[in-house]
């Protein structure tokens, strides 16, 4: 059982209304409290989930409940859906030491679409994360979802990916356990795939 | 889910914290649960209801929520536990009745829970509903985790019993919305049948008895205050500075005083039975700090409560230095955080705050600054508000008489947005659409020649549209009424309503007709499809030559997502590279720049237009907006 | 980007949607002749009026290159422009002359170019006053006949010219306008754009009227279903001076309106036009003051001397000689809206 070394420890989940981080946050969330520990889950919802920002703020703590926010500057790590949102989250709440896996695939916002702002390319992306991460996973989750069947599972994609890191203290099979408690069962044979191939993505 | 309805006393689960009030009134035994859907209120509803069958409770979504709280009265009259849930606006609907409910006094344990919205993250307004205890003189309960939410909910229901009247139970979304370990208690055995003692009517005349009656419940609870569980002081004995915290607020001061390492210094009071609040208790915290911070949200209203108590306990106390937001220490207005309530205890005792590394947010700010796009709000691909905006937009700047729509709450109120056109020009309350159309519609006598078009959701009609409707049809106003039915309240999260045919609960109802409701008044109703606009531009050109009277278009078209769930869409997109112009003269981006789908992007390598297959759903309406022809839409 | 076109117009300089907006469109300075309709999706002619619904953010566009309201104004000799020669003439045929405004001149001369392959198709404006006018493309002389008589409201017809031009194809156009059409159409004529598939070349034919002013087509529209208590029009007419009245036949007979309520209609545009005679045009036609049922000519190009020529010859028109006083009428008239016109332009804003 892998243990938890910080305390509190604290993750935010992000990405673009509609990629699913409520669903991931909410089995990691499952999973930590099935280890036996105090966790916190901040969501944001509601009107972002059109087409906005949206974060989970997941606080983990061997016996403390905490608010549902993080303060600025104390995140440990980030998992990101999308390139933009994961780079506005560490903006707010990153230090020197944080960790950090993303999707790479964009979600153009519609003032880019519209031409009034440019989305940057992956090189400049890769490169501002690195330059304020002790350490970044650029993952194509969504090209690994699509392979799998669905783009949408892109989230349980990088939900494998985090938990194969060793940054949260639970295992593959707690993971799996919370996504059968959590999904229907016509879903969780595709999702369990995508889930174990995120676990593979990371070396 | 299971975890919340389960019989396992003892048990600790993760629990979302609508999720926890939810099984907080199962474990008082509620048996009956009604409420408008209102983020961030609307996940209480939805739990129970998935418990419904199972626990023989009645859940209810109900066209607003005046009518929630009058029908969960008449279960609490009858002698059941009721619940009503709502969010802030809700509170504001249902006050008439709320203060009248007040005065007349019920019997089975009445809960209201009214889920605020700071920060309007999915509001139209932001704003404290507190007030309502001071306004109605109910007793009202404050939770911080949702392990609390769980417990205040169950003891809500006693302490209503108990003193005759409604207790209020106020969340936020930070409360709401957030999961944490819940350790779940203990569910009741079976209860009575309903019935109503003829003998003890509920009234509320003569009022000015039944208003001391009032003043004398509020002054039971305050008795039970002084010995609540829900409130405590945690620091050293002599504090040089209380913060007076309640909601997510005390986690945040928790945490700010530790970030500041000041806890030999700061006492924490948290409170949770904030009106009324319990004097001795909280007199006998203050003396311990001459200065005091209050940290809540939104509004000064614990602020202002604390401040009348150390007017009138001063000679007894000390006087007392206040901190908060009249002093300007915490902002007015949004939300709370650990690193606000930080700020303002730092700027308190003198000390530098600066969250994290000044170097790495420097830096950080700058990269943002440079490379990261903001990210507008937007209509989902295939909304078919999109294409209704899109049609009105083209109608309407065709014609010359400055026509403009006003709207109403919802996803469509997006139509204040460049997702929308920028169209609506106005966006207020439930309903509130159509009530201005009334009065726009009046003013040609004067000479104001401007054709209204008033947007409404199918939702949003039932709720409040229909007085303001008949006022406009009876008083002989002229505007074209559009009802966007996209058959669900979406905003909120696709719940049911009367236009829908099912309940909260999975049951199939009698739809109720908006057409036959607008027939009834005898107004023209037409029905078109928003994503035909072809069809769809030609009745609202033809409609707004015709407002001598209210005509009505509904334009019919699911939620998208809601399709996507089903039957899915009808059709796979492609730009055709030979045809699209791109930012040539003749287009400039036409489709990217002005209807702005997000599932209508630009590839900067091929320079043309480009469907982004992850994201578009295939709904078709983009074909007829380009000017080249180049959108192509093939039948799947 | 500056071009010189015929007759020594000066320079223009680019622009796009934003300047045609500041320039035109916000000073109420558009003729609504449809030279920017119809090309893209930003602007749209809807029942006499040209509306912007969108904005484009181009620096440079089609829409400014030919509006004959922005940029440089006109520049011609005399009140008359360039003419080779000046006649009057009028149509044999009773059919045309029953449709006809005056002579039935351009109705003869459009259905000879279609007839004669001249050109494959004509650019008319929409027959019944009545309804909300627009250009039409027309191919036989019934249609022709359809669309004679003079509008007098302001109807976008160029935007039906730029509805041809995009079509693939090269067959050959004829357009017959207002001054401002006319002017916008050989702007387009003499463009060197590489455009494909508009290929200016195709604007074989241009057929200028005489025009003082044009009215606003919806309000000229309220105002006579108010006037005429619903009844339909089928015609209109202004007679020359020292009448003062707009005539309106309509099936109950004909009504004259004070020509002092019809003017408050007029395009603001119009002030600030110089050219009573299109002086762009191959052939300019209009009318002949004191004698009804007459076209006054003026022959502009070879190509308008071809067309005239041929219809005098094939005895589709009768010609005749203009007098000279009317000649000089008509040169007193041209100047002194020559003179107004320009002189708008040195109006402060």
């Amino acid at each position: 059982m892998t243990s938890l070394n910080l305390e509190p420890l604290n993750l935010i989940i992000t990405g673009v209304g509609g990629q699913g981080n409520v669903l991931i946050s909410q089995v990691l969330a499952r999973a930590l409290v099935g280890q036996g520990l105090k966790t916190t889950v901040g969501e944001t919802f509601g009107l972002s989930q059109r087409g906005g920002s949206v974060q989970s703020h997941v606080r983990v703590s061997r016996n403390k409940i905490f608010g549902p926010l993080i303060p600025e500057g104390q995140a440990h790590a980030v998992l990101g859906l999308e390139p933009l949102e994961t780079l506005r989250v560490m903006a707010s709440y990153g230090q020197p030491d944080i960790q950090v896996l993303v999707n790479a695939r964009p979600v153009q916002p519609l003032n880019v679409i519209a031409g009034q702002d440019r989305y940057p390319a992956d090189e400049a992306l890769l490169d501002a994360l690195r330059g304020l991460a002790a350490k970044v996973w650029w993952l194509n989750a969504t090209a690994e979802a699509q392979g799998l069947g669905a783009a949408i599972m892109a989230n349980i994609v990088m939900l494998g990916a985090l938990t194969a890191t060793g940054i949260m203290p639970v295992e593959a099979k707690d993971l799996e356990e919370a996504l059968a408690e959590v999904l229907a069962d016509d879903r969780l044979e595709q999702n369990l795939a995508a889930f174990r191939r995120g676990l593979e993505l990371i070396d | 889910m299971d975890d919340m309805a389960g019989d396992h006393p003892g048990a600790e689960v993760l629990l979302q914290g609508n999720e926890a009030m939810a099984r907080g009134a199962l474990e008082a035994g509620v048996a009956w649960a009604s409420g408008y859907p209102g983020n961030p209120s609307s996940e209480i509803i939805e739990t129970l209801a998935r418990a419904a069958s199972e626990k023989r409770l009645y859940v209810e979504w109900s066209v607003n929520e005046k009518v929630a709280l009058e029908a969960a009265a008449a279960a609490s009259f009858a002698g059941m536990r009721a619940l009503a849930t709502m969010k802030q606006n809700g509170v504001n609907v249902c006050l008439d009745a709320l203060t009248s409910l007040a005065l007349s006094g019920i019997k089975g344990g009445l809960v209201l829970i009214a889920a605020d919205d700071p920060s309007s993250i999915s509001s139209g307004n932001e704003e404290d509903s507190r007030f309502a205890a001071a306004l109605a003189h109910l007793p009202l309960l404050e939770p911080a985790t949702p392990q609390e939410a769980k417990d205040m909910v169950r003891f809500a229901f006693d302490l209503s019993e108990r003193i005759g009247n409604i207790c209020l139970v106020r969340s936020v979304s930070r409360l709401s919305h957030t999961r944490a370990n819940v350790i779940l208690g203990e569910l009741p055995g079976g209860r009575g049948r309903p019935r109503f003692d003829t003998s003890r009517p509920f009234i509320t005349l003569p009022a000015v008895p039944h208003h001391q009656v009032m003043y004398d419940k509020l002054d039971q609870a305050e008795a039970e205050f002084e010995e609540s569980p829900f409130n405590h002081y945690e620091g050293p004995p002599k504090p040089d500075l209380m913060i007076a915290a309640c909601g997510p607020s005390y986690l945040y001061a928790r945490e700010a005083v530790e970030m500041l390492g000041l806890e030999d210094r700061t006492g924490i009071l948290k409170l949770g039975t904030t009106y009324p609040l319990p004097q001795k208790f909280v007199a006998e915290h203050l003396a311990k700090a001459a200065s005091v911070l209050v940290a809540e949200e939104i509004d000064p209203v614990l602020e202002r409560s604390l401040k009348v108590l150390a007017a009138e306990t001063g000679d007894r106390i000390g006087a007392k230095r206040f901190y908060g937001k009249r002093s300007g220490h915490v902002s007015p207005t949004g939300e709370s955080g650990p690193g606000l309530v930080a700020r303002a205890l730092a700027r308190i005792v003198g000390r530098e705050f600066e969250p994290g590394d000044p170097d790495y947010r420097r830096r950080a700010a700058q990269v943002v600054d440079e490379l990261v796009p903001p990210r507008e709000f937007g209509f989902c691909p295939g909304c078919p508000h999109r294409a209704s905006y899109w049609a009105i937009k083209q109608v309407l700047a065709s014609d010359d008489r400055q026509g403009f729509v006003v709207g109403d709450v919802g996803c469509y109120t997006m139509g204040i947005w460049p997702t929308g056109f920028n169209q609506v020009k106005m966006a207020h309350a439930m309903g509130s659409g159509v009530g201005m159309s009334s009065g726009f519609g009046k003013l040609d006598a004067m000479g104001f020649a401007q054709p209204v078009i008033s947007v409404v959701g199918d939702s949003t009609f039932f709720h409040a549209a229909i007085p303001a409707l008949i006022n406009a049809t009876y008083n002989q106003a002229g505007f074209l009424l559009v009802v966007l039915d996209n058959a669900a309240t979406a905003m909120t999260g696709f719940q049911p309503h009367p236009g829908t045919g099912v309940s909260v609960t999975g049951e199939r109802l009698s739809r109720i007709s908006i057409e036959r409701i607008c027939d009834a008044m005898g107004l023209e109703v037409t029905v078109c499809d928003p994503y035909d606009i072809e069809s769809t531009t030609a009745v609202l050109r033809d409609r707004l030559r015709r407002l001598d009277t209210v005509r009505v278009i509904i334009m019919r078209r699911p939620c998208a997502l809601v399709q996507g769930r089903a039957d899915g869409f009808d059709y796979r997109m492609h730009v055709d590279e030979n045809l699209c112009r791109g930012e040539e003269c003749g287009c400039d981006r036409y489709c990217n720049r002005v209807f702005r789908c997000p599932g209508l992007v630009w590839d900067a390598s091929s320079n043309r237009a480009r469907i982004d297959e992850v994201i578009c759903v295939g709904c078709g309406v983009c074909e007829t907006v380009c000017p080249a022809g180049a959108i192509v839409k093939e039948t799947i | 980007m500056g071009k010189v076109g015929k007759q020594g117009e000066k320079t223009k300089k680019s622009g796009g949607l934003t300047r045609l907006a500041a320039e035109v469109f916000d000073k109420d300075r558009c003729s609504v002749c449809g030279a920017c309709v119809g090309r893209c999706p930003y602007i749209v002619y809807s029942e006499g009026r040209v509306i912007l619904q969108d904005r484009c953010t181009l620096d440079e566009g089609r829409c400014y290159d030919f509006c004959p309201m922005a940029g440089a104004k006109g520049n011609f000799e005399g009140p008359l422009g360039t003419v080779k020669q000046v006649l009057i003439a009028r149509s044999t045929r009773s059919d045309v002359r029953k449709k006809a405004q005056y002579g039935g001149v351009v109705s003869t001369l459009v259905a000879l170019a279609l007839r004669e392959g001249l050109v494959k198709e004509a650019i008319l404006t929409s027959g019944h006053p009545e309804d909300p006018p627009y250009g039409v493309r027309v191919r036989t002389k019934a249609a022709v006949l359809d669309s004679a008589g003079s509008r007098f409201a302001a109807a976008g017809t160029v935007a039906a010219l730029n509805e041809a031009l995009a079509e693939p194809g090269s067959f050959p156009l004829a357009l017959v306008g207002l001054p401002c059409q006319v002017k916008a159409a050989a702007a387009m004529r003499a463009s060197k754009t590489r455009d494909v598939p508009f290929r200016p070349k195709r604007i074989k034919l241009l057929i200028g009227l005489f025009c003082t002013w044009a009215l606003e087509y919806r309000s000229l529209s309220r105002y006579l279903r108010y006037m005429l208590f619903g009844e339909r029009a089928f015609h209109y007419d202004i007679p020359p001076p020292p009448a003062s009245v707009f005539k309106v036949f309509t099936g109950d007979g004909i009504k004259a309106f004070p020509l002092d309520e019809i003017e408050p209609m007029r395009l603001n545009a119009c002030r600030f036009c110089d050219d009573m005679t299109s002086t762009r045009a191959d052939v300019s036609v209009g009318s002949v003051e004191g004698l009804d049922g007459w076209n006054t000519v003026l022959i502009r190009t070879a190509e308008g001397n071809r067309l005239v020529e041929m219809a005098a010859e094939k005895k589709l028109i009768k010609i005749d000689r203009l007098p000279q006083s009317d000649l000089e009428h008509l040169k007193e008239a041209a100047d002194l809206k020559k003179q107004r016109g320009l002189s708008a332009w040195e109006e402060k804003d």
